[in-house]
């Protein structure tokens, strides 16, 4: 177990160094692709709104309760968010929010 | 000093969220059981937030090593573009602190580098060397207090609540709605195909369509 995480770890390394070289390495190539560079530019915000729903689960989205904790939590982050715009203040309501629903809502 | 100070200054508040991130990495790591000592060697080695919470939740699931890089590999895609905007301010650095510059180009320090934009190449290291030991760092502290704090069920929430602030952002720059709802069908849709591997089903449904969309307003500005 414990190796296999060493392997990943070191596939991992091997992975975001390949990323962050990349551009210095094939400049003129990513340069020249408009198609890439719009990827490049749009895939993290779909990323990052699949990341929210895989790491609820969406396996807990079809049964009770219909992950209405994480939803319910997500909401008063989200509100904050906009309200004060401070990273670590959104986090940790959206935490703690959770951490109340979850104990409220089964 | 007072360089180093102002380098430390222009990023507290990436500082603020890495610092606190590693110490859950390091938390979580320990509580599902992993060996302590792989946390910091993982965060020293990936020096990804996004990487590490997301292969160490594929991995717990058990999911195969090359589902797990595959699935990794787009997340981490968006660093591809990152150097393109350094190429000339880089071009002096030579060595091992070219090496450390690009290798620990990451979302934080591409934002503190943009907003300074006629700052000198030590900035840069130095900037680039708070964040990475704040990171390292947090999770050797989260590493060293797991056993001391009780397994709080829900806690791994914070990294949901990390990726949602990540979405707001994103589309408060964008305006686009198709990022939220795109995300949102492709989802369901591959968990209903292949419920084992739907993120990564997902993933490939969304770049399919940025690729195939008629071009919007969303990017020409860029």
């Amino acid at each position: 177990m414990n190796n296999h995480l060493l392997l990943l770890s070191f596939l991992l390394f091997l992975l975001t160094a390949i990323t962050r070289f990349f551009p210095f390495w094939f400049k003129s190539l990513l340069q020249k692709s408009e198609r890439l560079k719009v990827i490049g530019a749009e895939l993290p915000a779909y990323i990052m709104a699949l990341l929210v729903l895989f790491e609820i689960g969406i396996e807990n989205f079809i049964r009770t309760p219909y992950a209405l904790p994480s939803i319910l939590a997500l909401a008063v982050l989200t509100l904050i968010h906009l309200r004060f715009n401070q990273v670590l203040l959104s986090m940790s309501s959206g935490l703690l929010s959770f951490l109340l629903f979850s104990h409220w809502i089964h | 000093m007072n360089d180093f100070l102002f380098a430390f200054r222009q990023s507290l508040p990436v500082f603020f969220a890495y610092f606190p991130l590693g110490i859950v990495f390091g938390i979580l790591f320990v509580h599902e059981g992993y060996s302590p000592i792989i946390a910091p060697i993982m965060s020293a080695l990936a020096y990804s937030g996004a990487v590490q919470f997301l292969a160490l939740t594929m991995f717990k699931a058990g999911s195969p090593l090359v589902t797990i890089i595959v699935t990794v590999f787009f997340v981490a895609f968006r660093n591809v573009f990152y150097g393109l905007s350094f190429f000339d301010r880089f071009a002096e650095v030579k060595g091992f602190k070219r090496l450390f510059l690009i290798f620990t180009l990451v979302d934080g320090s591409y934002a503190i580098f943009l907003t300074n934009p006629k700052a000198s190449l030590k900035f840069c290291l130095q900037v680039s060397a708070i964040l990475y030991f704040s990171w390292v760092i947090g999770t050797v502290i989260g590493v060293l207090c797991a056993d001391f704090l009780p397994e709080i069920k829900g806690l791994s929430f914070i990294l949901t609540s990390f990726f949602m602030v990540l979405v707001i952002d994103l589309y408060l720059k964008y305006k686009n709605p198709m990022m939220l709802i795109v995300p949102i069908v492709a989802s369901f849709v591959s968990y209903a195909l292949l419920p084992g591997h739907y993120l990564l089903l997902a993933v490939a449904l969304c770049i399919a369509f940025i690729s195939l969309k008629p071009r919007d307003k969303g990017l020409s500005d860029e």
